[in-house]
């Protein structure tokens, strides 16, 4: 035997979450895909961005979030597979199975250091779905070879990613309200938070799943989505979406985790200001500089050593900056690394309508001549439930039901021929949590400022131009 | 540019809209001219249809900024329309109308079910591997009930594209 032959052989990972997380033989381009350096620097992305200067064991990386979202979802797959094993359509489309596991496992490559606040720090570039579906088929990755090795077409994967596959019910897995993504970022991100919040019943709601239809008028697998089963999935459904609501403002939109990363977002913006000058302190690595420029427009070479390390580093080199040019860059560089109070919370009610905080963001820009590293208005809302309320299937039922199609979970009876029905017709919690938004305006700002921005709220608030209520 | 201010424009521009299907539509074609709603679409039962979209709608209506009321009829819908108060902060952040305001006063003339056309073919062209025949295929598989909109449909979009070049420039 050649020494270049390669030995198929099931592998298993030791994950905290789910035990033992098996890659079997026969799905063999699953390793090559997590051998690949696009998918090795999940290492070195951390899930949570900024979340351990709060909870201090979120240290937890994309790479272990996305081998539990790829176990996961083969539990699903291998859930319907069981269920529907005598079901001819159902087992037609089982050779889309490897491209839904491709896609669980590939669907956060395209994250920045610090995940999802890179996004929010360079809002007008790529945001990390579409750079994952560049990297899927890009000719300058080496994803797309793994694929094709594997006898799976990157196209296809990048279709699931872009929410545009043709079979729903598999597309589901990765992208919906019971998806795979959902189930393990709540159950990892508790565990490594150390709360109890995220949990819920996994176990029952993988029994429970089922497919249903959303067109009985059209009976094509095009219009099959997932489901939870009605007799069995309720009360799981309403854990899960509990779970959700606890994680989602007890830590994901905790208040000192937010001023965290209004802090990173002042200090990414006075860099982009200083590097824009050519006037970023020495020392500062040449791929940060060229990233800050460029505001995140970074080749896919670039992007692969662009991580949390590097990142770290030009920080850390920003702190012993001591030239008056770079005061407030160190200062912030400094509050960041050290955990040190750099930024205070201005006077602003944490329900602020849309009008009035586009208003008093219009009026910071303007007023706060210092730039826009020196505060940050954080326009948090969180939605429980993205329900439709029922009255609306009578006033507008095409609307009502593109709605309920997008952001609900549906319940079935494991028919593809009876028409699937949202949670929110069968379950009193579901029902009451429509229309139900958490709003959390924060704003955060340089403590030198706060006297000026908290005079420019209050000014702002009581703007005549926009008492003009009817 | 912000949602807020981007639906305020495009109420404003028209007055009102006639059902969350138009709007949905609308707004997806708009985009897909170069107009920049940044809300993210993917197909549903009556073709494109953004979640994002419907989220920033429901939380402006409930800070009264956009008043959905029901239309009674035959066809039951809503109607939406911009509050008072948005068409206020609209004057402080800008006065000029958009340079689409043309296109989708157009667009708002045509029916739910035109729209509902015109916005599943922009939609099936950005399709990886999409050809003419490929698209009309999908489209018909996709939309038997439309089928009747298809040739006009495809004429439209033709029209609007040499009348309303990409909007990218003037966003």
């Amino acid at each position: 035997m050649s020494a270049q032959t390669k030995f198929s052989r099931d592998r298993v990972f030791r994950d905290p979450v789910h035990g033992l997380i098996p890659i079997r033989a026969s799905d063999e381009f699953l390793t090559d895909l997590i051998n690949t350096e696009e998918f090795q620097r999940l290492h070195r992305v951390r899930q949570l961005g900024v979340a351990s200067l709060t909870f201090p064991g979120t240290d937890h990386s994309r790479f272990c979030h996305s081998l539990g979202v790829l176990h996961i979802a083969t539990r699903i797959l291998e859930v319907l597979e069981r269920r529907y094993h005598d079901d001819v359509v159902v087992s037609q489309v089982k050779k889309h199975h490897q491209t839904i596991k491709a896609a669980a496992l590939l669907h956060d490559i395209g994250h920045g250091p610090f995940s999802h606040l890179m996004e929010r720090a360079f809002q007008n570039t790529k945001d990390h779905e579409e750079r994952t579906m560049e990297m899927i088929t890009s000719e300058e990755s080496s994803i797309p070879d793994a694929l094709v090795g594997g006898g799976l077409k990157p196209e296809e994967v990048r279709q699931v990613i872009d929410h545009k596959f043709p079979v729903l019910f598999l597309q589901d897995i990765v992208s919906s309200q019971l998806d795979a993504d959902r189930m393990d970022y709540l159950m990892r991100d508790s565990h490594f938070a150390g709360v109890n919040y995220g949990v819920f019943d996994l176990e029952w709601i993988l029994n429970s799943l089922c497919v249903g239809t959303v067109s009985t008028e059209q009976r094509n697998s095009e219009f099959w989505r997932l489901c939870l089963d009605r007799k069995r999935g309720l009360q799981a459904a309403e854990q899960l979406i509990m779970a959700r609501q606890h994680m989602s403002l007890q830590i994901y939109y905790h208040k000192s985790t937010r001023r965290w990363e209004a802090v990173f977002l002042c200090l990414i913006r006075e860099a982009v200001r200083l590097a824009n000058l050519d006037q970023l302190p020495n020392g500062t690595p040449e791929l940060v500089s060229q990233c800050l420029r460029l505001r995140g427009k970074v080749s896919h070479a670039e992007f692969l050593s662009l991580d949390e390390p590097l990142m770290i580093t030009a920080f850390a080199n920003w702190k012993k900056a001591t030239s008056a040019e770079h005061r407030w860059l160190s200062n912030l560089a400094a509050g960041f690394l050290d955990r040190k109070k750099v930024l205070v919370r201005a006077e602003m009610p944490e329900d602020l309508a849309a009008d009035l905080e586009t208003l008093v963001r219009g009026k910071l820009e303007k007023e706060i001549t210092e730039g826009t590293s020196h505060w940050e208005l954080d326009a948090g809302e969180f939605t429980p439930y993205k329900g439709q309320p029922p009255e609306l299937k009578k006033i507008d039922p095409e609307g009502y039901r593109d709605a309920i199609q997008a952001s609900s979970i549906l319940l079935s009876d494991g028919s593809t021929t009876t028409e699937a029905q949202p949670v929110s017709e069968a379950s009193r919690l579901f029902e009451t949590l429509i229309g139900q938004r958490f709003r959390m305006r924060r704003l955060f700002c340089d403590p030198s400022l706060k006297s000026k921005i908290d005079k420019i709220v209050q000014d702002t608030l009581k703007s005549p131009e926009l008492r003009l209520d009817p | 540019m912000n949602l807020l201010i981007q639906l305020g424009l495009l109420l404003r521009a028209v007055t009102e809209i006639e059902g969350r299907k138009k709007l949905q539509k609308m707004v997806h074609i708009l985009q897909e001219f170069g107009v920049p709603f940044e809300v993210r679409y993917g197909y549903h039962h009556y073709g494109p249809f953004s979640e994002q979209l419907q989220d920033g709608v429901q939380s402006y209506q409930q800070d009264q900024l956009i008043h959905e009321t029901q239309v009674d009829g035959p066809f039951p819908t809503s109607r939406f329309k911009p509050d008072s108060r948005l068409l206020s902060l609209l004057g402080l952040v800008s006065s000029e109308t958009p340079s689409w305001a043309p296109f989708a006063l157009e667009l708002n003339q045509k029916s739910p079910r035109e729209l509902e056309a015109i916005s599943t073919i922009l939609y099936l062209q950005k399709q990886p591997g999409a050809s003419s025949e490929k698209v009309e295929e999908s489209f018909l598989k996709l939309k038997p009930g439309l089928k009747d909109f298809l040739p006009k449909a495809k004429t439209w979009i033709t029209d609007f594209r040499s009348k309303y070049p990409t909007f990218q420039q003037a966003a």
